[in-house]
């Protein structure tokens, strides 16, 4: 069976990686296609309330199916259809979820040994799972490992994790772009586009 | 000289070990936060902006000692991007951040190739000679 294709598209924060991301799934003559959105973000203030509609306004020209899924990727999977168009914005949001998951009980995941090394494996298995049904599939992430390190244990951890999970995306991936300033830099794949 | 940058957790360091298994040179030197005393063999240096940090001198003196110690001798100098996150708090850190900045540059202008790493692809962005 030909694997969908995968995009990575990572790039700092108002660089236009989700109207990329649209704009690729978007292209093109078949109307019919299900575009399916996989949102991660979870409105904790106001502020990121006004951030997750403004989102919801730009994919409202097409005919989007929303997946609220802010952590589990693997939930989505009963929901995927031979031939989807997905997008799952972003994977920043999601693994900010899954190293606090618990965080109510004392316990995140973070503190506990081997709990994210099986959540990768979890991710790396359902990302593999959607491309057998998907066309495309685009991950969307942040640029964030430009900086110093930071002085907070936790930060630390989230980079390490951040960079380590997009090394392995990356290296799954069919394209991989960086965006700047709503210009795609291809690292991998330009080829596929 | 050559350089391998890019940001942190990016495979920086995977890239280099791959590099020297497929050149051979399996006897190498790993030199971390520190400076490689002035001598011929070949080094990896690395983390290079810890020694910055705790280098108690002038930025000419750190210069300097640096570019001694990387010339005259096969090396590959690894160095992480940290130039890019919000203006710190600290003035010390944005004093290294500064600092780090002009070491960088004067470390890249004198490597004959640099490597920029992004989540493991390597792009030659500086040739000698091309």
């Amino acid at each position: 069976m030909v694997r969908g294709k995968l995009t990575f598209i990572s790039g700092g924060v108002r660089s236009g990686k989700s109207a990329y991301a649209e704009s690729l799934l978007t292209a093109g003559d078949d109307c019919n296609r299900r575009l399916i959105y996989i949102a991660s973000g979870v409105p904790t203030d106001a502020e990121m309330k006004t951030r997750i509609e403004k989102h919801q306004q730009d994919r409202a020209d097409f005919n989007w199916q929303t997946i609220e899924q802010p952590m589990n990727l693997s939930e989505v999977l009963p929901f995927i259809q031979q031939g989807d168009y997905i997008l799952w914005d972003c994977m920043t949001t999601w693994l900010a979820n899954e190293l606090y998951e618990g965080w109510e009980t004392g316990m995140p995941c973070i503190h506990q040994p081997n709990c994210m090394e099986k959540k990768e494996l979890a991710l790396l298995d359902s990302i593999q799972q959607i491309l057998g049904k998907a066309t495309h599939f685009i991950i969307v992430s942040n640029e964030v490992l430009h900086d110093l390190p930071s002085k907070y244990d936790e930060t630390e951890i989230y980079r390490k994790w951040l960079g380590l999970l997009h090394q392995k995306v990356v290296g799954m991936a069919d394209i991989a772009i960086e965006m700047e300033g709503g210009i795609p830099i291809y690292w991998k794949g330009e080829e596929a586009r | 000289m050559r350089v391998v940058i890019g940001g942190a957790y990016n495979g920086k360091r995977a890239y280099v070990k791959k590099w020297l298994v497929e050149e051979g040179k399996t006897d190498v030197e790993w030199i971390s936060g520190k400076l490689p005393s002035v001598g011929h063999q070949m080094v990896i240096v690395t983390d290079l902006e810890k020694w910055l940090e705790n280098f108690e001198g002038d930025e000419e003196v750190a210069n300097k000692l640096v570019m001694r110690a990387l010339e005259n001798r096969e090396c590959i100098v690894i160095l992480t991007d940290i130039s890019r996150g919000i203006v710190p708090i600290e003035p010390e850190m944005r004093a290294l951040r500064d600092r780090c900045g002009r070491l960088y540059q004067n470390i890249i202008q004198a490597a004959d190739e640099v490597i920029q790493i992004w989540y493991g692809i390597p792009k030659i962005i500086k040739k000698r000679g091309e």
